[in-house]
């Protein structure tokens, strides 16, 4: 009797805790919402409107009627995903690689890789588009893809992973007299799933709302993905924020739903690594 | 006692490399060395070469050898940037990963609801920076932010919590750790997959409660991804830029207590078109971050455990 | 098996359209244009709110010459130099593009923009029609490299019902320092939360227009010297001060937390400085609409105001130049003046052609922009003016603060200043 009580007040302490978290969290993204049904005179008041007069979807009709939003999702669609994959793959292999190969220069170069996130992203950005333009990939869509493939990040992230993966049963597999390659893609890859999801969630948030760099190596409204070009609804002195706030909600929308798919993986991913051990 | 001749037997086994998995090591790696090569790694030696120079516009350069290291050493602003990165980074690091922590351990338990909890707080991770700002900075406002106007309910006559250069800092960590508990939830979440349950189910047959659990089973297994949030964590703090961008405007006078470094490098190498000194902050700040990980890994040793 | 052959083929799928799309969207030819062979040209615009009118002449110059498509390119302002800055340097900047006085040095010391002036003297475009001082400012060597576009002025805008309610008369062309000064104090009401003036700290908005009318100058001719240390300039700034002082404009704190314009919008200030771009700003905000209204700047020992003009240049790497002149051309003519002051969005540079941008917007007496124009001075510039600029951002401020004096902060930012303009 006791302990069920204990139980069911620690649960609620819980919950407490987690919704009066959860209210901070979704303030500005309930306001991004709010005010993308607001007039655009509603959004200069002093002191801030919060509720819209009437909530109209007349902005999200202008983004659709001002911005190639449809192309701009497909764009944003295929980085997104390929961005992704081609990252996991380069990542994985490597991080593997730095996790448990023994070669001469694995803390150096994997410190070198490290390295990479300690400068200013902006250091990158001239080189980088040289690099295209001796390419012939300004104003495309791989000059979005192909820098995003290298991340230390997720090298990183994997590496930890790969590390705190049980040792013997890549040591089993060693004595059955299987490869290098297929432990790490027949054994070692499933088993890390959590982290490649937690991987492939982070890139393809960072790619979904990468800005700057498609703004500089592209041209044309055409290849723009949903960051960049609703970042053109910016006026020089007259910002119709209503509208974007419509526009970053589209935009996040798929984002949300990838989530709560990708999420699911989690739990699932308890049961998987509960059997193995 | 033991120890010793264990250890020459271990250093023997490291000194033996297997030409197979040596091959194969070089070859997996290759795709992710080429690329950084290419796109992170040549920008870099080209920034450390142009921090020797006077860097002009649109790429011209007169090499001036460490002049521009001279002039950063009797840079005021320097010293201010580092100053106020460094307590930006003190502060939001240790705070940020505590508060993700115990949100994680929170939507790993057995409560109903976890995936709605999890999609909110994954929510400012996808809200747009420019949202985010506006809605800070209307919680922050001196006049009529809802801040002072809850703190009028107190009788506290609140401050300019962005306008005042004594708190403005502060008030900046506050962003950045609501900010990040989304992001490190999903590392720690993923982290905590990896815990077996059989190690819980042993603990509860020891008869462990939950908060013991947490520190004898879920913290210690944990220290992986936990090293993996403090390095990131780290490394991203010094780096801080968007945030001081996006919500301290130039002209604001609380400017000289949260311009970090990244932001100084902003302002010389874009504003006052001096990329070349722009390029020595970057450096600087590069030795700097190098240094404050390499600390960070010596000491994993002692308080990580990879099993 | 099945599921690793899946991830292999859609990994292989996406790789082999990633090459795909990549190799079909690089087809540059650059050939010899033949007398009637189609030609694109990109001309690149920082500003989506005048895109639909820029737009119509891009339609229009099609019409008038088929052959010949211009693609309008828009980078966000934020990003605008970013960008160009980068195309730049590797050589791959738009046919045509705009260009504003603060950058437009650097451009066109460094080779990067088309010098116009043979073209003009061929084909005989009048620059007369065109106000003489920002003719100049997009001369460089005695070459001249851009024409203007558009034109902008400060002036004051004002809070009708504020006056109204203090019973006091709207200010008009016989105001000075002293009148504005004692206004603003008459209109302050800090209970209720009025200020009578918005004193915050910009250089085109403020300072400038003050500094020329306390017969001063920011920067000297041979744009070597500062002249924030002259007698007048501290003048110009001690104008800004003063409102301090009486306490008649709201702390520079909290025109930090909250911005002035927004500020004036909410009928919280009884008067700011304000450019000739708000008046669509007020015009789309109900509020505002109902009680703003302007009048010319106060005069100091003479009238003074800053205006600044844009211009459409043309990159010197373009591979249709005749092409890209023949567009730039129809651009200054009076035809597509004529437009842009009918879309009301900014004043055009072609003399003459302002009576439609004032009629657009008949709210508001907008005539006052245009007089003000004949007795303008140019926005001071060099080769690096952002980077003074910035450093003044850090100094002015402390002085409307009280942190230092008027003097103090002159000095140090001619100090700062001069220190920029001898570093290049």
């Amino acid at each position: 009797m006791k302990k069920m009580n204990g139980k069911n007040k620690g649960k609620l302490l819980v919950h407490i805790i987690l919704i009066i978290g959860s209210i901070w969290m979704i303030f500005p993204f309930f306001w991004m919402i709010l005010t993308s049904f607001k007039t655009f005179s509603e959004t200069t008041r002093i002191p801030p409107v919060i509720f819209p007069k009437s909530f109209s979807f007349t902005n999200y009709a202008t983004v659709f009627l001002t911005l190639p939003f449809k192309q701009f999702y497909i764009n944003t669609i295929i980085t997104s995903f390929t961005v992704t994959i081609g990252q996991i793959i380069v990542s994985t292999m490597a991080a593997y690689v730095f996790a448990r190969l023994k070669f001469p220069g694995n803390k150096i170069l994997f410190f070198i890789v490290l390295s990479v996130m300690m400068v200013p992203t902006q250091i990158f950005i001239i080189p980088q588009y040289m690099t295209m333009k001796y390419l012939h990939l300004l104003d495309s869509l791989p000059a979005l893809i192909i820098p995003g493939w290298f991340s230390a990040f997720s090298v990183f992230l994997l590496r930890q992973f790969f590390m705190t993966l049980p040792i013997e049963l890549e040591e089993a597999a060693r004595i059955e007299g299987c490869g290098t390659f297929k432990i790490f893609y027949s054994i070692m890859l499933p088993l890390a799933k959590p982290g490649i999801i937690a991987a492939s969630i982070f890139s393809i948030l960072w790619s979904w709302n990468d800005l700057m760099w498609p703004l500089i190596v592209n041209n044309s409204m055409e290849k723009m993905t949903l960051a960049a070009g609703l970042a053109s609804l910016q006026g020089q002195h007259l910002t119709n924020y209503p509208v974007i706030m419509a526009g970053a909600f589209l935009a996040v929308l798929p984002m949300l739903i990838i989530f709560l798919i990708f999420q699911k993986q989690f739990v699932e991913g308890i049961a998987l690594s509960g059997t193995k051990a | 006692m033991k120890t010793q001749p264990v250890a020459k037997i271990i250093k023997r086994k490291i000194k033996k490399y297997h030409s197979q998995e040596v091959v194969c090591a070089y070859l997996m790696l290759f795709p992710l060395l080429f690329g950084l090569s290419v796109f992170y790694i040549y920008p870099i030696f080209r920034t450390i070469f142009f921090s020797f120079t006077k860097w002009g516009a649109f790429g011209s350069y007169k090499i001036t050898g460490i002049g521009n290291y001279v002039k950063l050493l009797h840079d005021h602003d320097m010293l201010l940037a580092l100053k106020n990165t460094f307590i930006y980074t003190g502060l939001s690091v240790p705070l940020g990963l505590s508060a993700a922590l115990i949100i994680a351990a929170l939507l790993n338990s057995k409560i109903k609801g976890l995936s709605i909890y999890r999609a909110l707080y994954f929510l400012p991770a996808i809200t747009m920076p420019s949202a985010v700002a506006m809605v800070w900075n209307w919680i922050y406002n001196g006049d009529y932010g809802i801040l002072n106007y809850c703190l009028s309910f107190f009788g506290i006559k609140g401050l300019g919590w962005v306008s005042d250069p004594s708190v403005a800092m502060y008030s900046l960590i506050l962003v950045s750790v609501w900010g990040g508990i989304g992001i490190s939830m999903i590392i720690f979440l993923a982290g905590l997959q990896g815990i077996p349950a059989t190690y819980y189910e042993a603990a509860s047959i020891d008869g462990a409660g939950a908060i013991k659990k947490f520190f004898k089973v879920t913290l210690p297994l944990l220290t992986p991804t936990i090293f993996f949030s403090l390095i990131t964590s780290l490394i991203g703090s010094l780096q801080l830029f968007d945030l001081v961008f996006m919500m301290i405007r130039p002209g604001n006078l609380a400017m000289v207590n949260t311009q970090s470094i990244v932001y100084l490098f902003y302002r010389n190498a874009f504003v006052l078109n001096d990329k070349g000194y722009g390029a020595a902050i970057s450096v600087v700040l590069l030795v700097i971050t190098m240094i404050v990980t390499a600390i960070q890994f010596t000491f994993q040793k002692k308080w990580v455990n990879y099993d | 098996m099945s599921k690793k052959g899946l991830i292999a083929l859609i990994t292989a799928t996406t790789l082999i359209a990633t090459l795909l799309s990549g190799c079909s969207s690089n087809s540059k030819t650059v050939k010899e244009p033949a007398a009637n062979t189609p030609v694109t040209l990109t001309y690149g615009i920082w500003d989506n709110v005048q895109q639909p009118v820029y737009q119509k002449l891009a339609d229009e110059y099609h019409k008038q010459n088929p052959n010949v498509t211009i693609k309008i390119q828009l980078t966000p302002w934020e990003q605008y130099w970013t960008k160009l800055d980068t195309a730049a340097t590797g050589g791959t900047t738009h046919d045509l593009f705009w260009m504003d006085m603060p950058h437009s040095m650097i451009y066109e010391s460094n080779g990067i923009l088309q010098d116009l002036s043979d073209n003009i003297k061929n084909d005989k475009v009048d620059m007369n029609n065109f106000p003489e001082q920002l003719v100049n400012a997009y001369k460089y060597d005695n070459k001249t490299y851009g024409i203007p576009k558009d034109v902008d002025a400060i002036a004051l805008w004002y809070n009708k019902k504020i006056f109204d309610a203090a019973k006091l008369p709207y200010p008009d062309d016989t105001w000075n320092w002293d009148k504005i000064h004692s206004v603003a104090k008459q209109l302050t009401d800090a209970k209720k939360g009025i200020y009578g003036f918005g004193a915050f700290y910009d250089p085109q908005i403020g300072i400038y227009n003050t500094i020329f009318q306390a017969g001063g100058e920011v920067i000297s001719k041979d744009k070597k010297t500062s002249l924030l240390d002259t007698p007048e300039a501290i003048a110009g700034i001690k104008f800004w001060t003063q409102f301090f002082t009486d306490k008649s404009t709201p702390t520079v704190q909290q025109m930090t937390d909250t911005d002035p314009t927004q500020m004036f919008q909410n009928g919280k200030l009884g008067m700011v400085f304000g450019g000739s771009w708000l008046q669509s700003t007020f015009l789309t905000d109900t509020n505002a609409k109902g009680f703003a209204e302007v009048a010319p700047l106060p005069q100091g020992k003479q009238k003074g105001v800053v205006t600044h003009s844009v211009a459409n240049v043309i990159g010197a790497k373009t591979t249709h130049p005749k092409e890209a002149w023949d567009f730039l051309k129809y651009l200054s003519s009076k035809e597509a003046n004529q437009i842009v002051a009918e879309s009301g969005q900014v004043i055009p540079a072609f003399k003459g052609t302002t009576d439609a941008w004032v009629k657009s917007n008949e709210n508001f007496k907008l005539q006052v922009f245009v007089d003000e124009l004949a007795y303008a001075h140019a926005y001071p510039i060099s080769q690096n003016t952002s980077g003074w600029e910035s450093k003044c951002l850090e100094i002015f401020p402390k002085a409307y603060a009280g942190l230092m004096t008027a003097d103090e902060a002159c000095k140090k930012a001619a100090e700062e200043m001069n220190k920029v303009l001898s570093a290049n």
